[in-house]
C-alpha cells in the first residue's frame, strides 16, 4: 500500500513546472503592511461607493482629479500608498471628506478638549 | 494546465491556460481587491439579504477573512500549524448535501479553497470561491469549482495519479 501510494507521488511530481511564485513574498509584504493598507482600503471603499451612487465612471473621476485612469483604478483595489495630495483631491473631485484629524488640545484648566478637523465647520 | 509548487511543503496549486496567477494566487489578489468584491457583491446582492448585510459590510468581512488567511498560510511556510491533513476537510458532508450545518452557517465562513489530495499531507489546490449559497450547484461560480475539480481529477488520474478520497477544503 505505502509503495504505491508512492508511486502516485512520483506521478504527480513529474507534472510540477519549474514555475517559480512570488506569492510568500506578497503574503509577508501585506501582512508587514497591515495597518496602513486597511486605511486605503476604507478609503478605496468610500469611492467606489461615491462614484455607484454619484453614477460616475472612474474614468470622469481620473479626468476631475487630472490623473491617468490607470492611477484611479489602483486606487479603488486598496492597496496604494496614497499621498495626502491625492486624499485631498478625491475629498474634492467626489465633494466628500474621507479622513478626519482629531487634534487634542489642553485648555486653560489642563482639561483636554478633542476638535475634529475642520475645525472650522464644527464651531460653525 | 500547469501544477505549481505553493511555498508551503505538500501543497501545489493548478495554473491554468491564459491565467497570469496560479489558483491560490489569483483567489488571494482577487480577495484582496476591493473593486472586485465590491463588484462580485453588487452581482450577488440578493444573496446579501439572507445575512442581512450591505455590499460594503460583506466586503469588510471578506476582506478581514482574507487577512485571517494571509496570517494563517504564512504560518504554514514555519509549519506552526499541524500537518495539511488536519487543516483540509472532505467536501462531500459540507458542500454536496442538501444543507449545512446552522453552526457553520453561522460562522459565516464565505471564501473556500478547494484541493485534491494526493496522498496523505499532499495536495494540489484546483480553485476557489467566495461561496454565499449552501450547495457548490446552486451558484454559477461554485458550480465552475466544482467542473475545475472534475476536469483537474480527470486530468490527473489520465497521468496515473490517483487522488486518495475526494475533493477538500481548506479550513483556516
Amino acid at each position: 500500500m505505502a509503495m504505491e501510494k508512492s508511486e502516485n507521488l512520483k506521478n504527480f511530481l513529474k507534472l510540477v513546472s519549474d514555475e517559480k511564485s512570488d506569492l510568500l513574498e506578497k503574503i509577508r509584504w501585506r501582512i508587514a503592511n497591515q495597518e496602513w493598507l486597511n486605511k486605503s482600503g476604507a478609503i478605496a471603499l468610500r469611492v467606489l461607493t461615491t462614484l455607484k451612487e454619484k453614477n460616475m465612471s472612474q474614468k470622469t473621476l481620473a479626468e476631475m482629479m487630472n490623473v491617468s485612469p490607470q492611477q484611479v483604478n489602483k486606487i479603488v483595489k486598496g492597496s496604494e500608498n496614497l499621498t495626502l495630495e491625492t486624499i485631498t483631491k478625491l475629498e474634492q473631485a467626489l465633494d466628500i471628506q474621507l479622513i478626519n484629524i482629531i487634534k487634542n488640545y489642553k485648555n486653560q484648566n489642563g482639561n483636554l478638549s478633542i476638535v475634529a478637523e475642520p475645525a472650522q465647520e464644527l464651531v460653525n | 494546465m500547469k501544477i505549481i509548487c505553493t511555498f508551503v511543503e505538500g501543497l501545489w496549486s493548478f495554473k491554468y491556460d491564459g491565467e497570469k496567477f496560479y489558483e491560490l494566487e489569483r483567489l488571494i489578489e482577487n480577495w484582496t481587491d476591493y473593486e472586485y468584491l465590491q463588484n462580485y457583491y453588487s452581482e450577488n446582492e440578493k444573496d446579501l439579504l439572507y445575512f442581512g448585510l450591505t455590499i460594503e459590510e460583506a466586503v469588510e468581512i471578506t476582506i478581514q477573512e482574507t487577512n485571517n488567511l494571509i496570517v494563517f498560510l504564512e504560518k504554514l511556510v514555519n509549519r506552526n500549524i499541524k500537518s495539511l491533513d488536519s487543516i483540509f476537510k472532505p467536501l462531500n458532508d459540507l458542500e454536496f448535501r442538501v444543507i449545512e450545518l446552522s453552526k457553520q452557517k453561522a460562522k459565516r465562513r464565505w471564501l473556500r479553497i478547494y484541493a485534491i489530495k494526493i496522498e496523505a499531507n499532499c495536495y494540489v489546490i484546483t480553485g476557489g470561491a467566495i461561496k454565499l449559497s449552501h450547495k457548490m450547484q446552486e451558484k454559477e461560480n461554485t458550480h465552475l469549482e466544482l467542473t475545475k475539480l472534475n476536469k483537474c481529477k480527470n486530468y490527473l488520474q489520465s497521468e496515473n495519479v490517483f487522488d486518495l478520497e475526494s475533493f477538500y477544503d481548506l479550513i483556516f
